[in-house]
C-alpha cells in the first residue's frame, strides 16, 4: 500500500444535534388536513383526521360447525355486507339432536365467504385517526397528492448504518414498547423480536445491530440499495451486522427522549429527535429550508484525518467501536494480513485501540 | 475522489454465498458470525484486513467475486488474466491473490497474467490450468528438477531466470506468453482442476 497516500477517510455524521430540519407527518387513508401552511404548531394539536382500515379476521365456519362449506353457509344468520359486532350471534347449526350457536369474536362487516374453504372474512370497522403534530413547529408545506404535511422543527439527527420502512412517529421506549411506539433495543435486535414489536403494533424498532441472516429473513430488499418499500414497521440499524451496542453518546441522548415523540425513517436513515421547546419557534420562523426528497441520504464526503476527530470504526472485528483519534503513526506498519498501511490511536470510553487508517468513519 | 477499494467495482455482492466461502476456509467459522463479517465487509469495502485469518476470509470472499464477475477478471479470446493494481494493494500475499483469482475462473490451457496499474498494463505471470482427473497425478520438470501435482492443486513456481525447458507428464511443453519463453515476473502457476 502507498503510504504517500493522503490519510483521509468518509465523513458519515452519526449524530447531529438541535439541527433545523423538517418531519413528516402522513395521512395514510382518507381524510381532512385541519392545517395551514405557516400554522405554528405544539405537539399535541390536530393536524389531520384519516380512516384507516385496520385489516379482517377469518373464521372457518365449515370446520367451527363440524360440517361441509355448503351446508356452513346455509347456517350464517348475518348476510355480506352486515354489521355484526362481538358475541352477536353469527351462525346457527341445527340437527335433530343439539344445535350449536356460533358467535361472531370481533366487531366488524361481513366481507365474503369462501364456498371453496368455508372460511368466512370480517372486515374490521374502519378506524379514525387524529393525526397530531407531534412536535413544535412551523407547517412548511402541505402535499394534497401524497397526503404529506411537512413541518420544519428542530431536532437532533441519528443517523443509522442502514435501515428499512417509510417514516413513522412514535413515543420512544427501550427494549419493549406499546402499540405505535418506538422501541430502542441497545445491542442486538432478532428476527423473533422485530415480529413481535410488529404483532404489537410498535411503529419502529431502533438497535445498534442485527444478524445479517434476520435482516434478510425479514425483507428481501437488499441492504446496499435505496429503497422506498415498507415492510410494515420501521427498522434502523446504527452500527451494522452482529452484536454491536448502541454507543454511549448517542444513548445518553436517546435516554433523554424517554417517553417523548420521536420520528424513524428507514428509507432514510435517520432517527429524528424533535426540540420539546417552544422556543425554537422563533428560530422557525426566520429559517428557509429545502424539502428532504424521499431516499436522499445525508451523502458521505471524503475529509483528511486530523487528531481529536471522532471516529468510528468500520472494519468488522472492531465494528461501531468509536473514540477520538489521539495519535497518527508517522510510520507505515505492515500488518498480520501483510498489508502496509498507517495506524491510527484511538481513544474509546473503555480503552486505546490501534486501527489502520482505512478502517474508520469520521462521525 | 473516491477511497480506494477493489470490492466497489461490484454490484451483485449479494449473491456471496456463505457456505462455498466457509467451505473453503482453512478453519470453518460459525456460519453466522461469517455472515456478519461478509456483510459488514460488503458494506465497508474500504476496510482492510488487520490478521491473516481476516485475509483468508477475504482471499475465499474474493475468490467468489471472481466466480459471479469472471468478465471482469478473464478476457477469455486473449487468453488474459487481468488483475488491477487496487487488488495487489489489498490482498496478500500476491500468490495467495492470484490463486484466490484462478480458484474462481472457468481455465483451461495457458494464460498470461496481466497486472494493470496506472503506468499500463505488465506481463507478471503464466497461469498453465490443467483439467485432470480426480487425484490424478500431474508431472513438471522445469529446467531438470522435478515437481508433482495431485488434483485438485495451485502452486506458483518463481522462476527468477529464462526458462528454457519445461516438462509436463514427460513432453516438453512451450510457454508462449513473454518476448521469450517466460513464465513473468511471479512465476508460472499450475493449476490442476477436475
Amino acid at each position: 500500500m502507498n503510504s504517500n497516500l493522503a490519510l483521509i477517510a468518509p465523513y458519515y455524521p452519526k449524530l447531529e444535534l438541535n439541527k433545523p430540519m423538517h418531519v413528516v407527518r402522513t395521512l395514510t387513508g382518507k381524510g381532512t388536513i385541519l392545517t395551514s401552511i405557516n400554522q405554528e404548531l405544539s405537539p399535541t394539536d390536530i393536524i389531520a383526521k384519516f380512516e384507516i382500515e385496520p385489516g379482517f379476521f377469518s373464521i372457518n365456519l365449515a370446520k367451527k360447525l363440524s360440517t361441509s362449506p355448503e351446508e356452513a353457509q346455509a347456517c350464517l344468520i348475518k348476510k355480506i355486507s352486515d354489521k355484526v359486532y362481538k358475541g352477536e350471534l353469527l351462525a346457527v347449526k341445527k340437527s335433530l339432536l343439539s344445535k350449536v350457536n356460533l358467535t361472531s369474536p370481533t366487531d366488524g362487516i361481513i366481507q365474503d365467504y369462501d364456498k371453496a374453504t368455508g372460511t368466512l372474512r370480517i372486515k374490521f370497522f374502519p378506524k379514525e385517526i387524529n393525526l397530531a403534530s407531534g412536535v413544535y413547529g412551523i407547517v412548511d408545506v402541505i402535499d394534497k397528492r401524497s397526503g404529506h404535511i411537512y413541518i420544519k422543527t428542530v431536532a437532533t439527527k441519528v443517523t443509522a448504518a442502514f435501515g428499512i420502512g417509510k417514516p413513522r412517529m412514535g413515543s420512544l421506549y427501550f427494549d419493549e414498547g406499546p402499540s405505535q411506539s418506538v422501541v430502542v433495543e441497545t445491542t442486538l435486535t432478532t428476527l423473533s423480536s422485530i415480529k413481535h414489536s410488529l404483532n404489537r403494533g410498535v411503529s419502529a424498532v431502533v438497535a445498534g445491530g442485527i444478524n445479517f441472516r434476520d435482516f434478510k429473513a425479514f425483507t428481501t430488499h437488499s441492504f446496499l440499495e435505496k429503497t422506498s418499500s415498507d415492510p410494515g414497521i420501521t427498522l434502523l440499524i446504527l452500527n451494522g451486522f452482529g452484536a454491536l451496542s448502541i454507543h454511549q453518546s448517542i444513548l445518553k441522548i436517546l435516554k433523554t427522549y424517554s417517553s417523548q415523540y420521536v420520528c424513524a425513517d428507514g428509507n432514510n436513515l435517520n432517527l429524528l429527535l424533535p426540540s420539546n421547546n417552544s422556543d425554537i419557534l422563533p428560530i422557525l420562523r426566520r429559517t428557509a429550508l429545502p424539502l428532504p426528497k424521499n431516499g436522499e441520504t445525508t451523502p458521505k464526503r471524503l475529509v483528511d484525518l486530523k487528531l481529536d476527530q471522532l471516529v468510528q470504526v468500520i472494519a468488522p472485528s472492531l465494528l461501531g467501536q468509536t473514540g477520538k483519534v489521539i495519535a497518527i503513526d508517522k510510520t507505515a506498519t505492515v500488518l498480520e494480513s501483510g498489508i502496509s498501511t498507517v495506524m491510527l490511536t484511538i481513544e474509546t470510553p473503555s480503552s486505546k485501540i490501534r486501527v489502520p487508517f482505512q478502517n474508520v468513519e469520521v462521525i | 475522489m473516491d477511497l480506494p477499494s477493489a470490492l466497489a467495482n461490484f454490484s451483485n455482492l449479494d449473491k456471496l454465498d456463505v457456505r462455498e466461502i466457509n467451505d473453503r476456509l482453512s478453519v470453518p467459522q460459525n456460519e453466522i458470525v461469517l455472515e456478519n463479517y461478509i456483510a459488514n465487509k460488503v458494506s465497508f469495502p474500504q476496510s482492510i484486513p488487520t490478521t491473516q485469518e481476516e485475509m483468508e476470509i477475504d482471499l475465499c470472499i474474493l475468490t467468489q467475486v471472481v466466480q459471479l464477475n469472471v468478465n471482469f477478471f478473464l478476457n477469455q479470446t486473449l487468453k488474459k488474466i487481468i488483475i488491477s493494481q487496487e487488488f495487489a494493494d489489498f490482498y496478500k500475499p500476491q500468490d495467495k491473490l492470484i490463486q484466490a483469482v484462478c480458484l474462481g475462473l472457468p481455465l483451461h490451457g495457458q494464460y498470461g497474467l496481466i497486472l494493470r496499474t496506472l503506468e499500463g498494463p505488465n506481463l507478471f505471470g503464466t497461469v498453465l490450468a490443467l483439467t485432470k482427473r480426480k487425484n490424478q497425478k500431474v508431472y513438471l520438470q522445469i529446467n531438470n528438477s522435478n515437481y508433482s501435482h495431485t488434483t485438485p492443486s495451485i502452486k506458483t513456481y518463481h522462476l527468477k531466470s529464462d526458462v528454457s525447458q519445461i516438462h509436463l507428464d514427460g513432453l516438453p511443453y512451450k510457454i508462449y506468453f513473454g518476448p521469450k519463453i517466460e513464465p513473468g515476473s511471479l512465476g508460472l502457476i499450475i493449476v490442476c482442476t477436475t
